[in-house]
């Protein structure tokens, strides 16, 4: 400081400084100074929208949506902005008000549009309320609910009634002389049960096949599909018969398909217009005209615009000589799962039969009085009366007095497999209970049943005969008019009245809403045997009943069921219950649909894989699990057919076997009861006694013996894994063969779980940190093409030249984002093992892989980690091989041994641990 | 109810109990079992399979027993008979004798569906009998009544 020289010369400084200051001259010399400060002040707010710099008592609510309402000098900006804040496009329109938004009419317009890309089915609202939805298959499906009822819905399956929505399963309807047809469909079916199988050529019964691509059995498989004929009293070959196939949306299309390709069928072109037609009816190029539509259209028709439910909006193919036709009845029937012992009361309960006596046929087209008027019900009774009669009441009689008979039944298994019920049934709506209430089998009903037996009549329902399945879907009072019918009850909205004090009136009055209430609903309803082996699962485990049901009607039966106490589930439930019922997958893994689902699964894991940070992702390469998140069977029978033939001496070693890529899995019934015979054969003697060499020899020579069938080395056998200990098996683990020391521990009796699979050496890690560092300095380097490009858009943005040129600029990339991209494939690919070496599947680890579970859980049925999946045909006999080799020639006691089956090891693809699990081969 | 008759032995077994009810092995056939019939189960039902844990059914009746039911029923069908028989004595000795047990037995008639292999063959059924037992556990001394 003081060091400093002094300014002032009254201080010893240099500079004179004036006695007075003018005021003026000395803020005329800052006048640049001052306007650059208060503007600078001013601009604070510089980065602020120009709505924001309004002083607040300047702000209004309305110039959100109208830049008129902003000062003058402010709108040009303010207009500016709210374009560049639209995404380029100013909506043109004024949302509609909430209120207008909400008018029924106008919801369910909006309704339609949104199911345009994936498919809503009728509950889709209610779902959508309560579950987790997820678009699959076209569709838009519940995955999960949101209480958290996973073990819930087990115990509803086992012991109450699980209620699913499984109206996405396509139907599709074939009509034709059956001899064409049985000649058509053979092509598609191999080994076993096929379409023309006796026991469901009556229509008594719905079957299961498995549907190939025309004439490549056992390779191609499409999927399994259900079917079942129309019933006929007298079946002659040259009969019309018509037949109902069940296709899961994942395969439709490939079996529409094939089915063109084999019966040569050709679209009817005028019905593919009219649905055309009305598509674009309901587009918004034709707001107006249908907005005047739905004015006199009702809420009932409008919720249906999106299916194809006047019969003749569904599209329909012929064949050439016109003598085999296919509709399509995707979306036009609705099918509902009911799997457990009460679904049978929650049934009883619901269905309220329609009670015409024997002579007297239902009249399906008098629909409901109330609404139309009496001489057009009259001209609509006379124009259709022929039709639309039940035409078979002995039939219909039949199957009411079969469901009649067996009411009070404990649970639908005690009834026989797979069978069709046709029943007429009453409005569920009108049978509601006023709080949900738990349907319970009656106590106090009949003593135990006779043992039931299938109706004998065949009874062609009505559900068949697509006139009356309009007429009913036609026939349904909206929700508001059927509560307008209950307001004038005698006691207003009481539907259900308690037995005892229902007074004379009310009955009469009640009796007087049935009356108005007409709709007569055709039903099916498919049983579903379950478990039907008791070895594998509880006796009857599954059994429930699926019903079918026109257009329209899915959501007053889906609330019947869910007010008795049905639990409804999603996919997720769903595919939990195959895994319960130890059923291998849906979609097998050789069919398209099945590699379409594998890679779905495949993308999702990889993704959440890769969002982990470095630190927190196991290192499958040091885990030695070559496909961590799908299940790579082409490679891993590549592996095995190769290590065959080096083996025999075929081939020399690194040539690849020629067709890689193919495989299938076995479904012969025959073979696979075989190879699981001879797995328990084989376990047993060995378990049994100390092994002589000569039994040894017996063994081997068993194996040998075993018959071979044609290209057996591409063949996949389905397993079932049980957990022998401790370990829950994953999706995607690896079943591995014993090596020799483990089945020396494993069969020692102080076995302590520890067979451990030693860390792998991860040789890509310093590569990946290499790569990682390198790519950081060029990316530092690169930084000031970032900042230039980046000020350069800002500048641009900053501009407002017109919303076409920020667009083709946003287009325009980062200047390193090529860069960013490939270095991340590149490191990914790093991060995981590389499948495409030969053996790089089956010794990815230090035990030879058979194959990969699918799918795996905690088995609430077996208290057990439990899973299915699949091996390849040519493990099974190394495995077999290894245990038999290797099996030491004492008496072995320990508990393990025990079980009937080949023991395996399994491991997670995240853990190094073995587990020991029993294989048995699903058949 | 698992039918429980023969579920811990193997295939053939089962074939020689069909011969001894006078029925045909054929080639034609698979021999799928229906559910057993029975009456609508109460709470106080036991139905012992041998599929069933033994300790949990155990728990089960005792917690029954405990919380104030005056008698349960113990059910057991072909080879779960034992089983059912044991559960009941097992009671017994746990409550000292001051449980009753009354034992019915009878037999029951059970339906097999015989599903066809190949598509010339039908669905057949074949009925066979197998004895059942009943097993009433009647508390003698109430839980509240000696206090």
């Amino acid at each position: 400081m003081a060091s400093k020289p002094q300014f002032d010369a009254l201080l010893g400084g240099d500079t004179e400084v004036p006695i007075e200051v003018d005021t003026m001259r000395f803020a005329t010399a800052r006048a640049q100074e001052i306007a650059a400060i208060s503007q600078a002040l001013d601009d604070s707010q510089k980065g602020k929208l120009i709505f924001q710099r309004l002083p607040r008592h300047m702000r209004r609510r309305v110039m959100g949506h109208n830049a008129k309402r902003m000062p003058r000098n402010l709108r040009d900006a303010y207009s500016q902005q709210l374009l560049k804040s639209s995404g380029g496009s100013v909506a043109k329109h004024k949302k509609p008000s909430r209120k207008h938004r909400r008018r029924p009419a106008n919801l369910l317009d909006e309704y339609n549009r949104r199911q345009r890309n994936f498919v809503w089915l009728e509950t889709h609202i209610w779902h959508a309320k309560r579950f987790h939805m997820t678009e699959r298959w076209g569709y838009r499906l519940a995955l999960f609910p949101n209480d958290r009822s996973y073990r819930a819905c087990y115990r509803a399956a086992a012991n109450h009634c699980l209620l699913q929505d499984i109206s996405f399963l396509c139907c599709i309807e074939l009509t034709g002389p059956l001899s064409l047809l049985l000649e058509g469909l053979a092509k598609h079916t191999f080994s076993g049960l096929s379409f023309a199988a006796r026991c469901f050529l009556d229509g008594a019964r719905e079957g299961e096949v498995m549907f190939y691509e025309g004439g490549k059995a056992p390779w191609h498989p499409i999927g399994t599909v259900n079917f079942f004929w129309k019933p006929c009293k007298s079946s002659t070959s040259s009969m019309e018969r018509s037949l109902w196939i069940w296709a899961h949306p994942a395969f439709y299309q490939s079996i529409i398909d094939a089915l063109t390709v084999t019966f040569q069928l050709t679209s009817n072109s005028e019905s593919d217009e009219l649905v055309q037609s009305e598509e674009s009816c309901c587009g918004p190029a034709k707001k107006k005209l249908k907005t005047e539509n739905a004015a006199h259209k009702s809420v009932e028709e409008q919720k249906l615009l999106t299916r194809n439910v006047p019969f003749e909006r569904t599209p329909k193919f012929t064949s050439k000589c016109n003598q085999v036709q296919m509709a399509l009845l995707k979306d036009t029937l609705n099918r509902f799962r009911l799997t457990g012992p009460l679904s049978q009361a929650i049934l009883e309960e619901a269905l309220q039969l329609v009670n015409e006596t024997n002579e007297h046929s239902i009249n399906f087209s008098d629909t409901n009085g109330v609404t139309s008027n009496p001489q057009e019900e009259q001209n609509n009774l006379n124009s259709s009366e022929q039709c639309l009669l039940d035409n078979d009441p002995h039939g219909r009689e039949a199957h009411h007095q079969f469901w009649l008979s067996n009411q009070g039944l404990p649970s639908p298994g005690e009834l026989p497999p797979k069978m069709i019920l046709s029943l007429t049934v009453k409005d569920p709506r009108l049978q509601i209970p006023d709080k949900r209430t738990k349907a319970v089998p009656n106590l106090s009903g009949k003593k135990c049943p006779e043992s039931p037996s299938l109706p004998p009549i065949p009874y062609v329902s009505p559900l068949w005969f697509s006139d009356i399945r309009d007429s009913v879907t036609k026939s349904k009072l909206s929700t508001s008019e059927l509560n307008k019918l209950r307001s004038k009850l005698l006691v207003p909205g009481l539907l259900r009245t308690s037995e005892n004090n229902e007074s004379k009136d009310d009955t009469v009055s009640r009796s007087r809403l049935e009356a108005s209430v007409s709709s007569k609903i055709p039903m099916m309803l498919v049983q579903r045997p379950g478990s039907q082996d008791p070895l594998t699962k509880r006796l009857g485990f599954g059994c429930g009943w699926d019903i079918i049901l026109t257009a329209g009607w899915a959501m007053p039966f889906w609330l019947a069921f869910v007010f008795r106490c049905a639990r409804p589930s999603g996919l997720r439930e769903a595919s939990a219950h195959e895994l319960e019922r130890g059923l291998c997958e849906f979609l097998p893994p050789d069919s398209k649909a099945g590699i379409e689902e594998m890679l779905r699964i495949e993308g999702d894991l990889r993704k959440s894989y890769f969002r982990l940070p470095p630190n927190k992702r196991p290192n499958f390469i040091k885990l030695g699990i070559s496909c961590p998140f799908k299940c790579d069977w082409s490679n891993l029978i590549r592996d095995w057919i190769s290590s065959q033939e080096e083996s025999n001496g075929l081939s020399d070693g690194g040539e690849l076997p020629s067709t890689t890529e193919e495989y299938f899995v076995l479904r012969d019934h025959k073979i696979l009861q075989d190879l699981n015979k001879l797995i328990v054969e084989i376990w047993s003697s060995l378990s049994k006694m100390p092994l002589a060499n000569s039994t040894q020899e017996n063994l081997h020579q068993k194996l040998i013996k075993f018959p071979k069938f044609p290209s057996q080395k591409y063949s996949l056998l389905p397993v079932r894994l049980e957990a022998v200990q401790k370990g829950v098996t994953d999706d995607m683990s690896i079943i591995c063969i014993p090596s020799e020391e483990d089945i020396v521990k494993i069969l020692s009796d102080s076995f302590k779980n520890d067979l451990i699979e030693t860390q792998n050496s991860d040789e890509n890690q310093d590569v990946r940190q290499n790569i990682r560092n390198n790519h950081k300095k060029l990316l530092l380097r690169l930084r000031r093409q970032r900042v230039r490009a980046k000020r350069k858009e800002e500048l641009i943005m900053e501009s407002d030249s017109g919303s076409a040129k920020k667009k083709a600029d946003s287009d325009e990339k980062h200047p390193t984002q090529d860069l960013v991209i490939a270095h991340n494939s590149k490191m990914e690919d790093l991060w995981l093992p590389n499948t495409n070496k030969l053996g790089s599947i089956k010794n990815a680890c230090s035990r030879e892989t058979a194959g990969f579970v699918t799918k795996g859980n905690f088995s609430f049925t077996e208290a057990k980690g439990c899973g299915v999946g699949y091996i390849s045909y040519l493990s099974l006999w190394k495995l077999l091989q290894v245990w038999i080799d290797h099996y030491p020639q004492k008496i072995v006691t320990t508990s393990t041994v025990k079980s009937a089956n080949v023991i395996v090891l399994v491991r997670s693809p995240n853990s190094y641990q073995y587990r020991l699990a029993k294989l048995s081969i699903v058949d | 109810m698992a039918e429980a008759d023969n579920s811990r032995s193997d295939r053939n077994q089962e074939n020689k109990h069909w011969n001894r009810n006078k029925k045909v092995t054929d080639k034609d056939h698979v021999v799928r079992k229906r559910q057993p019939p029975r009456l609508p189960k109460r709470p106080n039902d036991i139905y012992v399979t041998n599929r069933s844990n033994f300790q949990s059914e155990l728990d089960k009746c005792l917690k029954l027993l405990e919380s104030g039911e005056k008698e349960v029923f113990v059910h057991g069908l072909g080879a779960a008979v034992n089983r059912a028989v044991n559960l009941a004595l097992q009671l017994e000795s746990k409550f000292l004798g001051t449980v009753q047990l009354t034992v019915n037995t009878s037999t029951t008639t059970l339906i097999d569906d015989l599903e066809p292999l190949h598509d010339q063959a039908t669905y057949e059924t074949q009925t066979r009998q197998n004895s059942v037992v009943h097993i009433r556990i009647q508390r003698t001394a109430l839980a509240g009544a000696q206090n």
